[in-house]
């Protein structure tokens, strides 16, 4: 834990546009939407080519709905410090990101805030260009 | 008959001691303390210097990218090139996205993805392990000529030859899908790729990536990267389809081969 805490941070200050893309961005993502989300972690599913977390979030209406969010790379996210564990079910956090092309509730994580205050690199490709 | 024998025990000595050189060389796993990074480059046993090792190959989203040392200053497109370049698909709508789908990135993108690469290298063959869809290229440098009719692949074939202590790797017979980086500079299936590696001590290797493709530029363009070592990094699994959302819930098309590339 303490690794994810200087290795995330100092990506999170030193390389703000690194790219761990698979595809590129804009197929999917929308870098003229940005959107951050504040809520509960739902599910993560650990996998390549990107990890999916899925959180619901309350709107200004108190609604509250389902959104899955993409962050980058696992393996390159173990490597910054992430670990398969790092979020779970049931933790608050926030999402800074960008909203998907089409709509929907599905987002790319540019940072994320953990719980206890960390403002961490989440693998976004929004640099990819 | 003892003669025989004392040489074959000789042999098989030699045999069992090579593997053993060969990973204490690597700095890897085995390794008992940290590599001078800064020493001699390992050789291999034929006297060449070994590539061998994990490294920091350098990424490369756009080999134009003025900010990562060794870029190219300027791509002298054909007409058929500056069109592919100007009519790329950015939003990948079209034709799919190869890489989106989890089909191979070639050797180009493989080289300048954003993942680490491993060579393991003897006398007679250079293997490169790509973690990006953990896919490997073997390239035989025993002299071997290039594949009579070979169908075309996405990383085509590849010869290794030795230039003094310079090993210099030939790639022909790409089928021209794959484009030459993330923000998709095009190549044809006319490209041949040569490549150098330099290994100028244990801890650097001097690469250079030279693409001639005539169907696509009136010159050759060379880029140039100086990899690391990374001694204490282990290349790690990576099933591409096993969370590809974006393809399997249909947000990224199915890909489709162009049909303009030969």
């Amino acid at each position: 834990m303490k690794r994810f805490a200087s290795v995330v941070l100092g990506v999170a200050l030193l390389l703000p546009h690194t790219v761990i893309a698979h595809h590129s961005f804009d197929a999917e993502f929308d870098r003229n939407k940005p959107v951050t989300l504040k809520g509960s972690v739902t599910r993560v599913d650990w996998g390549n080519p990107h990890i999916w977390v899925f959180m619901d979030v309350k709107d200004d209406t108190g609604k509250v709905s389902n959104w899955g969010v993409e962050g980058g790379a696992p393996n390159a996210l173990f490597r910054n410090g992430w670990r398969k564990d790092s979020l779970k079910v049931g933790d608050i956090v926030t999402v800074e990101g960008f909203r998907g092309r089409d709509g929907s509730q599905r987002a790319n994580a540019n940072r994320v805030t953990l719980p206890d205050g960390r403002r961490v690199f989440a693998g976004s490709s929004a640099g990819g260009q | 008959m003892r003669t025989i024998l004392a040489a074959g025990a000789v042999a098989i000595l030699a045999l069992s001691l090579t593997p053993a050189r060969l990973t204490s060389q690597s700095g890897g796993a085995a390794a008992t303390k940290s590599p001078d990074l800064k020493g001699p480059a390992p050789r291999l046993a034929n006297g060449k210097p070994s590539m061998t090792g994990v490294w920091d190959n350098t990424r490369r989203a756009d080999v134009t990218n003025k900010a990562i040392p060794g870029f190219v200053k300027e791509l002298p497109y054909t007409a058929w090139g500056k069109a592919k370049w100007e009519g790329y698909d950015n939003f990948m709508q079209t034709n799919g996205d190869y890489v989106g789908n989890c089909l191979p990135f070639g050797m180009s993108r493989s080289i300048y993805g954003p993942h680490p690469l491993q060579i393991i290298h003897d006398n007679d063959h250079l293997v490169m392990l790509f973690e990006q869809n953990s896919m490997f290229h073997i390239v035989p440098t025993d002299g071997r000529p290039f594949t009579k009719d070979l169908p075309p692949s996405w990383f085509g074939e590849s010869v290794g030859r030795w230039d003094g202590d310079t090993l210099v790797v030939e790639t022909v017979n790409v089928n021209g899908y794959t484009r030459v980086d993330t923000i998709g500079h095009p190549m044809s299936a006319r490209a041949r790729i040569t490549q150098t590696f330099r290994r100028v001590n244990f801890g650097t290797i001097e690469h250079t990536f030279t693409l001639t493709d005539p169907k696509t530029y009136t010159s050759p363009w060379t880029v140039h990267d100086t990899w690391a070592l990374e001694p204490d990094t282990r290349l790690l699994e990576y099933a591409c389809m096993e969370n590809n959302r974006a393809f399997y819930e249909g947000r990224i098309k199915a890909f489709v081969p162009p049909d303009d590339v030969d």
